[in-house]
């Protein structure tokens, strides 16, 4: 604990011990200053006091001397006494008017505070009103030396008749005096009383407050004590603490002697436990890491990695199995100096065991179980249908690859051939829901992207298409073989099991893509299909129109479809519609046709996209015609797409719908109208070349 | 990852770049990288490590006769025996695994290089469904090296 937090814990104590002195100072002077009040007083009253002696003397010293002289004696005793006396009284009675130095009792010189009381004021007044005269006739007595009779019968007379007069008025000064400082006494005492119930009041806190604070602290000490042996008792772990002779210390988790299936001790000697439970090899260094720990020479974090009783395996005669214990240690530092060290002991038989199992679970093939629900689900004739399809797509891949630096051709259009067939590949494992292999090949592409700018490879650079095409043709081996147990099943357990027809299984795989794309893209369609022509073709035909109809649709859905607001706002269904079919004309020809009614291709938004994209100058576009811009649509790498995603972007979709409409042999047709449809049309045929209507209208159809 | 990666891959590659430029100054060019499961493009003299641990498969530097006689004369070496040129081809496979060591660690164990005269362009039990094929080029001939090694499952 710091310094600091020590003065702020204790402030309050300070500050109170501190007001009491204070206060104590305060009260102490006061008592000083009323000590000296007092004394002052005490020498008015005794003076007041002796003025009634004084005067009582006076005259009787008078009296003494007209006794002495009748008999014809002057006794110049009396003469020095009357001198005496009437001077002391006189000089006391001015100090009591005016304040002054005066002869003490003890004949010392003490200094006599005038009166300032109102009677005690008027008492002296009227002693002074009677002893001026007095005064003037004990003067020529005291003065004379021989008998003066009428001088001493005139100061005699009118002692007789003031003698009392002046007793009364000096005994009134005293009774008044007396009275003064007994009142200012008890003032005195009722304040140094209230002084001393605060100070005691106050010391009363002090006590309280520290008794507090004390009891507080003990209480925290007490409560943190309390917790520490809950800790003790509950934690799982085993907790000891070491001392420099390897001796346990007092406190210790409860759980640690069951954990090392001995009893343990406060004091008892830690080394012996261990011996019995580890072999005399991992004893030793344990020992001797133990010891290095003590020595504090090495780092704490340094030790960690040479700590043998990391996962060691024990059996005590109570283990049944043996165990694996895991022991800690850890430095409790004072001063740079180890004082203990916290062992810390888990039985971690349960994380080994696990990790042994799962690392022999490692050695098994493991099938992903989203991959197979999904393969249970799809028509397995489709299945292998797509699986032949990918694996010819990937070897042909594999080709292009082997043969990359034999040919003198274009590399760019190598990169065209790869992206066409990657693509084709994605776009069908999408409609068939394999969403692995979709995402494969969306992988795949983002690393064609690059090489498709460039003329020739870096064989280096592209290392990673032969290991993503390993990867694909590993996942395509592992789908065959998951597909060969299901077919396998199904025709041992239903003889009656029958594939579903091409027509609806292509129209399934259609349906649940454009459901995704949909989602994907934030918008609604409604799928038409008449498809059931495509039972009557070859199947390589019919899984060649599913290819064509699947970029179409992505496109359809990601270009053409309006989001439902924009529709909307254009008067159309909030829903997009995209109609595919395959229909026979009355020359027994087949058209394939798909069409929606989306924004259709207008060239003056693709001018606009050109030009926003940044890869087309305003010139370029400016020159190309719209027949020219609408042929953009189908160069390989040209896209409109903002941003591409796994739907859109990559500029392959109409390449690879051409390339597929090639390979069938046909003639394709674009009829389109701003904001109302677009449809592509083929007939099945030899010729490839496509003719584009951007003129059209309804009747077209 | 249970497969190879690219960057293993490159391991391998390197290796036999870093030899060549080496010994002779001039550095060997890289083919594009395929797949194979059969017909390798094998070559007079194959050097041969495999791997353990945890990996298990081989590793193939199979190069022309033409292209070793050339290497030893750059590395002034008159002897051209039959049994010189195995050395050598078992040389460069040796730094591959030893180029291959430093990177894998203890995960990998590799084997001292066996060397073969004329094996076969047919491989018997490959470990991987299918091999890694990179065309070693240099000057202007052609060795080929042949990774069949998988990361055991």
């Amino acid at each position: 604990m710091s310094s600091k937090s020590t003065l702020n814990k204790y402030l309050g104590i300070i500050f109170a011990v501190s007001l009491f002195l204070v206060f104590n100072l305060a009260v102490l002077g006061l008592n000083f200053y009323t000590s000296s009040t007092l004394h002052n007083d005490a020498v008015s009253i005794n003076l007041s006091g002796r003025q009634r002696m004084l005067s009582q003397r006076t005259t009787k010293v008078l009296l003494t001397m007209q006794v002495d002289a009748a008999q014809g004696k002057l006794d110049p005793k009396n003469t020095a006494e009357l001198k005496k006396v009437s001077s002391l009284f006189d000089t006391t009675l001015n100090g009591f008017k005016s304040g002054g130095t005066v002869v003490g009792g003890d004949e010392r010189p003490v200094y006599l505070e005038k009166v300032s009381d109102g009677v005690a004021k008027h008492s002296v007044d009227e002693a002074l009103r009677i002893w001026q005269p007095y005064k003037q006739l004990l003067v020529p007595v005291i003065n004379s030396t021989y008998i003066d009779d009428i001088r001493l019968d005139m100061a005699t007379d009118y002692a007789r008749e003031h003698n009392l007069k002046l007793l009364k008025l000096m005994n009134d000064l005293t009774t008044q005096l007396e009275k003064n400082t007994k009142t200012k006494a008890r003032n005195l005492q009722l304040i140094q009383t209230i002084a001393m119930v605060l100070s005691l009041l106050l010391f009363a806190n002090i006590v309280f407050n520290a008794l507090r604070k004390l009891r507080s602290a003990d209480g925290e000490i007490e409560k943190a004590q309390r917790e520490t042996t809950e800790i003790l008792n509950t934690v799982k772990e085993g907790l000891i603490l070491l001392d420099p002779q390897l001796s346990v210390g007092s406190q210790f988790s409860s759980s640690v002697s069951k954990i090392l299936q001995h009893e343990i001790t406060a004091n008892m000697p830690f080394m012996p436990v261990l011996e019995q439970l580890v072999s005399a090899e991992i004893y030793a260094s344990a020992k001797d890491y133990i010891e290095l720990l003590f020595g504090n020479k090495v780092k704490e974090s340094l030790m960690l990695s040479l700590n043998p009783l990391t996962e060691v395996k024990v059996q005590t005669k109570n283990d049944t199995t043996p165990r694996y214990l895991s022991f800690q240690f850890n430095r409790v530092v004072e001063e740079k100096r180890v004082l203990h060290l916290l062992v810390t002991v888990q039985d971690v038989t349960e994380q080994v065991t696990q990790a042994e199992e799962l690392s022999k679970l490692k050695g098994q093939s493991s099938i992903n179980l989203e991959l197979l629900k999904k393969l249970l689900q799809v028509d397995t004739f489709q299945l292998r249908q797509f699986l032949n399809n990918a694996q010819t797509g990937l070897d042909a891949l594999n080709v292009i690859l082997a043969n990359a630096d034999k040919r003198a051709a274009n590399q760019g259009e190598l990169a065209n051939q790869c992206f066409r067939i990657i693509h084709a590949i994605k776009g069908e494992a999408a409609a068939i829901g394999l969403e692995a292999i979709e995402t494969q090949a969306h992988q795949f592409e983002e690393n064609l992207v690059s090489l498709r700018k460039k003329t020739s490879w870096d064989a280096q650079e592209i290392l990673s298409l032969p290991v993503m095409l390993s990867a694909m043709l590993d996942q395509i081996r592992q789908i065959e073989t998951i597909v060969n147990v299901i077919q396998e099943y199904r025709q041992v357990n239903s003889s009656a099991y029958k594939p579903p027809t091409i027509s609806t299984s292509v129209s399934n795989n259609l349906k649940r893509l454009a459901e995704q794309v949909c989602q994907n893209q934030n918008k609604n369609v409604e799928l038409k299909l008449n498809l059931d022509l495509l039972d009557r073709m070859e199947t390589k035909t019919a899984h060649q129109l599913q290819q064509i109809a699947i970029q179409l649709i992505r496109n359809g859905i990601y270009h053409g479809i309006e989001t439902p607001s924009i529709r909307l706002a254009k008067g159309k269904s909030a829903h997009g519609e995209i109609l595919i079919s395959a229909l026979m004309n009355p020359e027994g020809a087949i058209d394939f046709i798909v069409r929606d009614d989306g924004q259709g291709i207008v060239p003056s938004r693709i001018r606009t996209s050109m030009i926003a994209s940044g890869r087309y100058s305003n010139e370029i576009v400016s020159q190309l015609s719209d027949k020219e811009i609408v042929g953009k649509l189908f160069e390989p790498g040209f896209s409109t797409a903002d941003n591409p995603d796994k739907d859109a972007g990559r500029g392959v979709g109409m390449d690879l719908v051409q390339s597929l409409i090639n390979e069938i042999g046909g003639d394709l047709k674009i009829d389109t109208k701003a904001d109302v449809f677009t449809q592509f049309a083929f007939r099945l045929s030899k010729h490839a070349k496509p003719s584009i209507n951007l003129n059209a209208t309804e009747a077209v159809v | 990852m249970s497969d190879l990666s690219e960057k293993d891959i490159e391991i391998f590659i390197e290796a036999i770049g870093d030899y060549f430029k080496q010994i002779t100054k001039e550095s060997a060019s890289v083919g594009v990288a395929y797949l194979a499961k059969n017909a390798f493009p094998m070559n007079d003299y194959t050097g041969v490590i495999t791997v353990s641990a945890d990996y298990e498969g081989a590793l193939y530097f199979s190069a022309p006769s033409a292209m070793l006689r050339h290497l030893l004369t750059a590395m002034k070496e008159t002897n051209q025996s039959d049994e010189n040129l195995l050395d050598a081809v078992g040389e460069i496979a040796n730094t591959i695994s030893g180029n291959a060591r430093k990177y894998f660690g203890e995960n990998m164990v590799i084997s001292i290089p066996e060397k073969i005269a004329y094996l076969p362009d047919n491989l018997n039990e490959l470990v991987r469904p299918y091999a890694y094929v990179i065309i070693i080029k240099w000057k202007h001939y052609s060795a080929s090296l042949i990774v069949d090694i998988s990361r055991k499952r």
